[in-house]
């Protein structure tokens, strides 16, 4: 009578959890105890050693600042394309505003809300780097490839993610209102945004840290920026910049951390 | 059994002569079966309930009886799964879901927890129910800065709130939000009032004073008011007209002074007619010593 009836259920999930995970190990050529044998440790060490002290002589900074600002630039341009994709396409594919999933019945606006997904699932599986290649062959070596692909590849994150926080907050208000005769937009304004608004933000500005991140990548094809720096100095196996060039990005990331958490507390 | 003795308590349409002059049909429910919100199981059977412009109504029963899923057929949420129901002589659900959203423009509902954002402020809370006859413009408006401050702050000056307006939402008691939620009834431009256990969370007092808000606003704006209360007393002296609902059908329909008390009884007794046997609760083993230091 007391058994709990979900415990069957659990121990199932956790035991084929365990059967998949083994042969996914073996597959991936997961052996974490090569990394401490005496070879690795040693050119580890090396390369690690030629890291202290940073670079800090007055061109080199200068030139640091340009590509960071660079970087900034490209993550922020990016992100704000990837905006103009991610907020209309987010907004048709959360079911959360359909007046048909309120009344009960499936309307036929489910299956645009099916083809918007396939469409963001579509940008963001193709990696942003793969675009950068393909617009570096477009527009040319530069930024304007990084932001591209930046641009394409997270809006199709961003949109995928805002509908799942629009979906995740209390449907009520929501609801209400669309039940009030409001109309969609209206709904979603003053029945869903007051609570999915910390969210949504700082979501953004994380996305804005992992922009900025992913654009040393793009950096490594030629779309400009600190990752076009940080490819040159390690191929000149220059360690005093590549560890100024990392101690950069730590500082953008904890900046955009401290940012996070104000907005946050702004709008707790 | 109640179903024998129905038909002798459902006043016949000649009930509508002896109390105040009202207007035309505003609802008219015929056999209607309908289903709680999500569910496919009927709840209520064989509803019969007309209601005119402009009238006041309490509706009354246990818990579960389906005075919830009544409101909610009555505010269109959800479709009768039998039984007509018309608005203002049309079927709503004939018409198309644009036609249907602007009908629900004139439909203003209360829920018994008001789905409020807790983060909002409470201006933007109660103007929210103006939403239907604001532009999407003003309606940002409104997000940045409420111009119809003024009008929140009357609404909810009534209902004893004088200074909650730039609160937020989840900064108020039980009872004030609950407040809040009828103060969306007073701002909205519905013509048909739907407030579900609106003193749910209110002391005896308060309860008193929000119903007279309730009734005489209604009245002053010609909007028919349909209310379930748990408060049968209060039902009784605020209302000329009661709906008792029991097990999902409607077993009287008329003046107050028509409920007895056999009824009443009758109306929440529990379908069990003795609580079951309790077998005692069972002893929690206890700790050892060790553990409880």
């Amino acid at each position: 009578m007391t058994r709990d009836p979900a415990l069957g259920g659990r121990w199932a999930l956790l035991l084929i959890a365990l059967v998949l995970a083994w042969p996914l190990l073996v597959l991936a050529e997961f052996k974490p105890w090569t990394l401490f044998d005496e070879r690795s440790l040693r050119a580890t060490g090396r390369f690690l050693g030629e890291f202290f002290p940073p670079r800090m002589d007055a061109e080199f900074l200068a030139l640091l600042a340009r590509e960071t600002w660079r970087t900034v630039a490209i993550a922020t341009a990016g992100l704000t394309l990837a905006l103009l994709i991610a907020v209309p396409t987010a907004l048709l594919a959360t079911s959360r505003l359909s007046a048909s999933t309120l009344e009960g019945r499936p309307g036929p606006s489910r299956w645009l809300r099916r083809a918007v997904r396939a469409l963001l699932v579509a940008l963001r599986s193709i990696p942003e780097l793969v675009w950068a290649l393909v617009f570096v062959r477009v527009v040319g070596l530069g930024p304007t490839s990084g932001v591209l692909a930046i641009a394409i590849a997270y809006g199709g994150m961003l949109g995928k993610v805002y509908a799942e926080i629009l979906e995740s907050a209390d449907p009520a208000p929501t609801q209400a209102l669309l039940c009030g005769g409001s109309g969609r937009l209206q709904a979603l304004g003053f029945g869903t945004l007051p609570s999915c608004l910390p969210e949504l933000l700082s979501y953004t500005v994380y996305r804005w840290e992992c922009a900025v991140r992913s654009s040393v990548a793009l950096g490594f094809v030629g779309a400009g920026g600190l990752g076009q720096l940080l490819d040159s100095a390690s191929k000149m196996f220059a360690g005093a910049e590549v560890s100024a060039i990392l101690l950069v990005f730590i500082a953008l990331v904890m900046a955009s951390d401290a940012f996070s958490r104000w907005l946050r507390g702004r709008l707790a | 059994m109640l179903a024998g003795s129905t038909g002798k308590h459902i006043a016949t349409p000649g009930r509508l002569g002896s109390g105040p002059a009202l207007g035309p049909q505003l609802l008219n429910l015929v056999g209607i079966d309908a289903a709680a919100l999500g569910g496919t199981a009927p709840v209520l059977h064989g509803v019969n309930l007309a209601v005119a412009t402009g009238e006041p109504l309490a509706v009354i029963g246990a818990s579960g009886a389906g005075k919830t899923t009544l409101l909610n057929m009555l505010a269109l949420m959800q479709a009768p799964l039998a039984g007509s129901l018309l608005l203002d002589g049309a079927d709503p659900w004939a018409q198309t879901r644009r036609d249907r959203q602007r009908l629900r423009a004139g439909i203003a509902l209360a829920p018994q927890h008001p789905p409020l954002p807790p983060r909002q402020r409470v201006a933007v809370a109660v103007l929210a129910a103006r939403l239907p006859c604001m532009s999407l413009a003003r309606s940002l408006r409104t997000l940045w800065s409420p111009p119809d401050a003024p009008l929140a702050q009357a609404a909810l000056e009534q209902l004893g709130l004088p200074d909650k307006l730039w609160l937020r939402v989840d900064r108020l008691s039980g009872g004030e939000r609950q407040r809040v939620g009828l103060a969306r009834l007073l701002v909205s431009d519905a013509r048909l009032w739907l407030a579900d256990e609106p003193l749910a969370a209110l002391d005896p007092t308060r309860a008193e004073q929000v119903l007279a808000v309730l009734r005489r606003n209604a009245a002053e704006r010609g909007a028919a008011l349909v209310c379930s209360l748990h408060q049968v007393d209060l039902a009784l002296k605020h209302f000329p007209r009661v709906v008792a609902l029991r097990a999902g059908r409607v077993v009287f329909d008329g003046p107050p002074g028509g409920l007895d008390e056999e009824l009443l009884e009758e109306l929440y007794r529990s379908q069990h007619e003795s609580p079951p046997e309790l077998a005692p609760l069972p002893q929690p083993v206890p700790l050892p010593q060790a553990m409880c230091r």
